[in-house]
């Protein structure tokens, strides 16, 4: 093993390129994770500070600290939702080569409550990785995820346990340890009431189409339509469509906006300062009423509900050119 | 191509004041002229004129092209208006004279409002006919003895209503560099409304100096084949009678006038409408309002057929085979059913 001062010196040469690993990683999945419709994953990345390298490598006795060490740059990611879990790996796997999961969860087994997340080894698959940037093919960073129940608990615990002055009796250490069980519990319930969330009707469908209408309108006006309006017309805006709520977005409205991209943004734009603006191409399901106008204003008619008042709906169409009859 | 009123933007506003014929006044000290253009109109306010030009051409509205000659000082002033927006203000004086001049003592007084604008990304030209409406504001008011009422006051001098149609209405674009080289949608409340024609042909003719962009009999046509031809590709046959003979009867009813739309609405099952539509479309039948002219198509309407999938024929007039035809559906254990209910009084061949 190198002396203290070697390891530091050896550390500091490599030190700068993982600081660029670390930033690399940082911008790379927030840039994925965004475009995956996961932008409330909360992502951080560093280095391992100097003295932390030369500190774990005492601590742990390794033979090759150099090799041994494998969180010389880490990513964390932080979730909401325990449900987001599987779709963050997939969608970190599209830029990067993960191997050796440790799942703490498994390691824990059914006893014992403590440290919970899903490690991995992360490389930059090669598509990710530029030509100036060609030194950090090949190098190891740690993936971390958390929920943020977890992340709360490791926090606590990494600043007030691991890195305690003193050795912490097991009757205080517990206190913190029966926090753990609260995390595990606190990401339980939030699992079965989202279950119970999505069993609500007209819920799936709400879900599945107003997050991505919302996104949909941005390209049009930062105003903010009724959410309670949005509940009483989607579901029955998503019942006009051949396919089924998660696809209509995707299938039918992204591609009507981008054939129609000029003439929408023409009329949002027309209607910006104007007092008496038809509210609902504020409303994100605004966006669904233009498609079904152009395409079948009849049953959209039809499928009106009773009680909301029909004539923004002809005054939408008349701005469209079209007479709802 | 006809004209679409999707994103109609409204530049400019003119107005001029047009009284009621005088014919002891000459036009320019009858009317009331505007030397400049309503001064900052809003975005509120340039919407609400498109929203209403849009709801009344879209109400009922013909197809037009100017006559040639011209007939009228219209075309060539509303040409030069869409070529260069700047005579806006002049042009429309001229016109205000031209309606003042062509009007009669039974012609309503009312504002003409000339409007420039753009359809997408061509310029375009509005003439409108607007009227004074009455309409009663009511607003909660506390009396002397300190109770809760409303008060109640009739507003006379309302113009344009979100309530009411524009009175009479034209829009126009270019089709060439030409002083007649235009084409554009009329709407007209008293056109079709059975009234006497010199009153409901005033505006087209006599004021803008237009007439159809299709002859009628063609027109007429033109529709009743697109019509047809949608109705031959629906399965129920039963349903293809009962549109086949709502044709015939709005074709040969007392009105001057058919437009496709309002036959939809009035006759057509919902689930049939979209079909409708783009039958029509695609046939280039115009959704605007035309002139009914039966001519090439009367000996059509005069006799249904009925022809079977083993070619036997069943003619007859609408009328009769209304009356005795009955055509049951097939259903999954027997074949459609044909019943005449009429006695044999010769057979042939």
């Amino acid at each position: 093993m190198s002396g203290d001062g070697d390891l530091r010196s050896e550390y500091l040469a490599v030190y700068p390129t993982y600081e660029r690993l670390a930033a690399r990683l940082d911008d790379l999945l927030r840039g994925r994770l965004d475009a995956a419709g996961l932008r409330i994953v909360e992502v951080s990345a560093r280095a391992k500070e100097p003295d932390s390298f030369v500190k774990k490598a005492l601590r742990k006795g390794y033979a090759e600290p150099m090799q041994a060490i494998g969180d010389k740059a880490g990513v964390r990611l932080i979730l909401p939702f325990a449900r987001d879990r599987a779709r963050v790996v997939q969608t970190c796997e599209e830029v990067l080569e993960l191997s050796d999961p440790d799942d703490k969860r498994e390691v824990l087994g059914s006893a014992r409550i403590g440290y919970l997340g899903l490690h991995y080894s992360a490389q930059l698959r090669p598509q990710a990785v530029s030509e100036s940037e060609a030194d950090l093919a090949g190098l190891t960073a740690e993936l971390q995820i958390h929920t943020k129940a977890e992340s709360a608990w490791a926090t606590a615990a990494h600043d007030s346990l691991y890195k305690a002055v003193v050795d912490v009796p097991d009757g205080v250490a517990r206190r913190l340890y029966r926090l753990a069980a609260l995390a595990e519990i606190f990401d339980d319930q939030i699992e079965q009431f989202l279950v119970e969330l999505h069993e609500l009707p007209d819920f799936a469908v709400l879900d599945a189409i107003l997050p991505a209408l919302d996104r949909l309108l941005l390209r049009f006006t930062n105003r903010a339509g009724d959410r309670g309006l949005s509940a009483l017309l989607v579901p029955r805006l998503a019942a006009l469509y051949d396919e089924p709520p998660p696809r209509i977005v995707a299938e039918r409205i992204t591609p009507f906006l981008d054939s129609h991209e000029e003439e929408i943004s023409e009329l949002y734009s027309r209607h910006e300062g104007d007092a008496r603006a038809n509210p609902l191409l504020y409303q994100p399901e605004g966006l669904m009423l233009l498609e079904r106008l152009d395409v079948d204003p009849y049953r959209l008619l039809r499928a009106w509900p009773a009680d909301v008042d029909v004539e923004p709906l002809r005054r939408l169409a008349v701005l469209l050119g079209k007479r709802l009859r | 191509m006809a004209i679409n009123l999707r994103n109609l933007a409204i530049s400019e506003v003119v107005v001029h004041q047009v009284p009621k014929r005088d014919r002891s006044l000459s036009a320019d000290a009858a009317i009331t002229f505007s030397d400049a253009a309503i001064p900052d109109l809003d975005p509120t306010r340039r919407n609400f004129f498109g929203e209403r030009i849009n709801a009344s051409l879209l109400e009922r509205s013909f197809e037009i092209v100017p006559l040639p000659g011209p007939v009228t000082q219209l075309p060539p002033l509303i040409a030069g208006m869409i070529a260069d927006a700047t005579t806006l203000v002049d042009a429309s004086k001229e016109m205000a004279r031209a309606l003042y001049n062509a009007q009669n003592r039974v012609n309503n007084p009312g504002l003409l409002t000339i409007v420039t604008g753009r359809l997408v990304d061509e310029p375009c030209v509005a003439v409108l006919k607007l009227q004074h409406h009455e309409a009663m504001q009511m607003h909660p008011i506390t009396t002397d003895e300190g109770r809760q009422t409303f008060s109640a006051t009739i507003l006379g001098d309302l113009t344009l209503t979100d309530d009411n149609r524009v009175f009479k209405a034209a829009l126009f674009r270019a089709t060439g560099a030409g002083p007649l080289d235009l084409e554009g949608l009329a709407s007209d409340d008293q056109r079709g409304a059975g009234l006497g024609a010199d009153l409901a042909d005033f505006w087209l003719l006599k004021f803008l100096g237009c007439g159809f962009a299709t002859a009628p009999d063609r027109q007429t046509r033109e529709f009743y084949d697109a019509a047809t031809a949608y109705f031959d590709t629906l399965d129920d046959p039963e349903q293809k009678i009962e549109y086949r003979r709502a044709l015939t009867a709005a074709l040969l009813a007392p009105a001057t006038t058919i437009s496709a739309p309002e036959f939809s609405e009035q006759f057509l099952r919902d689930e049939h409408k979209a079909g409708y539509d783009q039958t029509l479309a695609e046939r280039g039948v115009p959704t605007t309002a035309f002139d009914k002219d039966i001519g090439l198509i009367k000996n059509h309407l005069k006799r249904t057929r009925i022809i079977t999938a083993h070619r036997l024929t069943i003619a007859g007039s609408p009328e009769e085979i209304e009356q005795r035809v009955t055509v049951e559906e097939a259903t999954a254990d027997a074949p459609a059913r044909i019943i005449i209910d009429d006695d044999v009084s010769k057979v042939d061949g």
